[in-house]
């Protein structure tokens, strides 16, 4: 388990070998059902205009947008 | 996505944040701080190389004047992102020290000691100078008549196409060259052995001749309004001259001494503010009386050098600092250090001036001018005391200001 996050108005926790999950009502849920971040290590979550920007330690950054994934 | 996302693979990315304009800085385990636009194209990145205490990024703040600090495996560093002045460094001394410059097709080509030297305009982040083969030596002039590139060399006079080298004139020295007041076919140059005169041929620049008549060594010429020349000598000597009709001899010449209300005859600098003739020494400077046929003092200037803007602005060269003054107010001072004898800038675009600096050069940025200004606050009282009973406070002040008794 990594650092709890405010991305927005959520709360994003990264968990190592499982990805991302957002806190919601006193549960954590996935935020992705496949596990795209289980194998990264996700050290920031910046909330942009339209989308987030996460960047991992050895894979550089994506895009994260309704549950979509981009480089 | 960004080109940069291999490189981040490479040096790995630690931590980022949004900063107030809407650009992401990242922290790198192993290369500083890149700086991204919201496209997530560079900006500008920061290391060890060019600034950096150390590579290795532990934490990133933007303070209250939106400049960044870093927080490094080695110190705390603080990156001026707000200040309008940039420095390119020639840590390496490949470039050498910097002459002249001039943003040419979409390239900064800088003249120094070692040659001319070209990178990618507008800037790419650690995009290298390169070297312009074949121009190996000193160059005193870079400058663009007529969408040509002209070159002042220690050997002659070039101009640079399609990345090739090529002789326009064979005259040693081209130190300073100017176009002729009222021939916009026609310039001048200053050389080591006088002055030689160059014609527009409808395609190109072409050497006409040396002007005959004069042979001393000149560096600096300018052209009052009655089309005579005032030309300076590097070590000693002031001349006013007039020309034939064509530009090709010299009918007369005057030098000037001591005697004439010089400051001294050695190292003078010579310059034109509005329509005055300006001559300067060790910050002491006089101004030409047409109706007294000397120079007269003028105390009241007391820098080095004064170097005139694009846009009612001008630059005054104190050695220590240089002072950037809009309509005559001062609006500030920068720590910039320019070349003894050859303190140059040049209007890269219609905001940025690049100062030639002995080890690179220093890009100041008029638009970032706006955005340093800092507002004033209001203060910020949290208390009221005694100064007779200290320990007593009888109220405290909420965020709203509003006194409460205590």
């Amino acid at each position: 388990m990594m650092y709890l996050q405010q991305v927005g108005d959520q709360l994003i926790l990264p968990v190592i070998h499982q990805g991302l999950y957002r806190l919601e009502n006193d549960e954590f849920l996935r935020c992705l059902t496949r596990l795209f971040f289980a194998d990264k290590r996700v050290v920031f979550i910046l909330d942009q205009p339209g989308d987030w920007l996460i960047g991992t330690s050895q894979s550089g950054f994506f895009r994260f947008k309704d549950g979509v994934i981009s480089r | 996505m960004s080109p940069v996302n291999p490189f981040f693979q490479v040096h790995q990315i630690n931590l980022g944040i949004t900063l107030s304009n809407g650009n992401v800085a990242i922290g790198t385990i192993s290369h500083g701080v890149y700086v991204l636009r919201p496209d997530l194209s560079v900006e500008y990145v920061i290391h060890q190389e060019n600034g950096l205490q150390n590579n290795t990024v532990l934490g990133l703040h933007e303070d209250y004047y939106h400049d960044l600090w870093v927080a490094l495996d080695k110190g705390v560093d603080l990156v001026a992102v707000n200040n309008p002045l940039s420095f390119y460094q020639d840590k390496q001394g490949g470039l050498g020290t910097v002459y002249a410059a001039k943003v040419f097709q979409n390239k900064l080509f800088v003249g120094t000691n070692h040659g001319l030297f070209f990178r990618p305009w507008p800037e790419e982040p650690d995009a290298e100078f390169h070297l312009v083969e074949g121009s190996q030596g000193q160059v005193w002039d870079v400058q663009v008549f007529n969408s040509q590139l002209l070159v002042g060399h220690n050997d002659g006079t070039f101009t640079v196409t399609d990345g090739r080298w090529e002789s326009i004139s064979g005259e040693a020295g081209g130190w300073s060259l100017i176009p002729v007041r009222d021939d916009p076919n026609r310039l001048i140059q200053a050389t080591y052995t006088g002055l030689a005169t160059y014609r527009w041929n409808g395609q190109r620049w072409e050497f006409v001749s040396r002007i005959g008549n004069f042979s001393d060594p000149v560096n600096q010429i300018l052209m009052a309004d009655d089309g005579s020349l005032w030309a300076a000598s590097p070590t000693k000597g002031l001349f006013r001259i007039w020309l034939n009709e064509d530009r090709t001899q010299v009918v007369n010449h005057r030098s000037f001494a001591f005697a004439d209300g010089l400051p001294t005859e050695y190292q003078l600098h010579l310059q034109q503010r509005d329509k005055q003739i300006l001559v300067g020494a060790d910050r002491n400077w006089v101004s030409w009386s047409e109706e007294d046929g000397r120079f007269r003092p003028e105390p009241g200037f007391q820098y080095i050098s004064y170097l005139r803007g694009t846009a009612g602005d001008y630059f005054l060269d104190y050695g220590d600092f240089v002072a950037y003054y809009l309509d005559t107010v001062l609006i500030q001072q920068f720590p910039v250090r320019l070349i003894p004898g050859y303190e140059q800038f040049v209007a890269v675009d219609t905001d940025r001036y690049l100062f030639c600096l002995e080890d690179g050069y220093a890009l100041f940025d008029r638009k970032m001018l706006s955005r340093n200004t800092i507002p004033n606050l209001p203060p910020s009282i949290n208390y009221v005391r005694s100064l007779d009973n200290p320990g007593y406070r009888f109220a405290q002040v909420a965020r709203n200001s509003e006194i409460h008794s205590i």
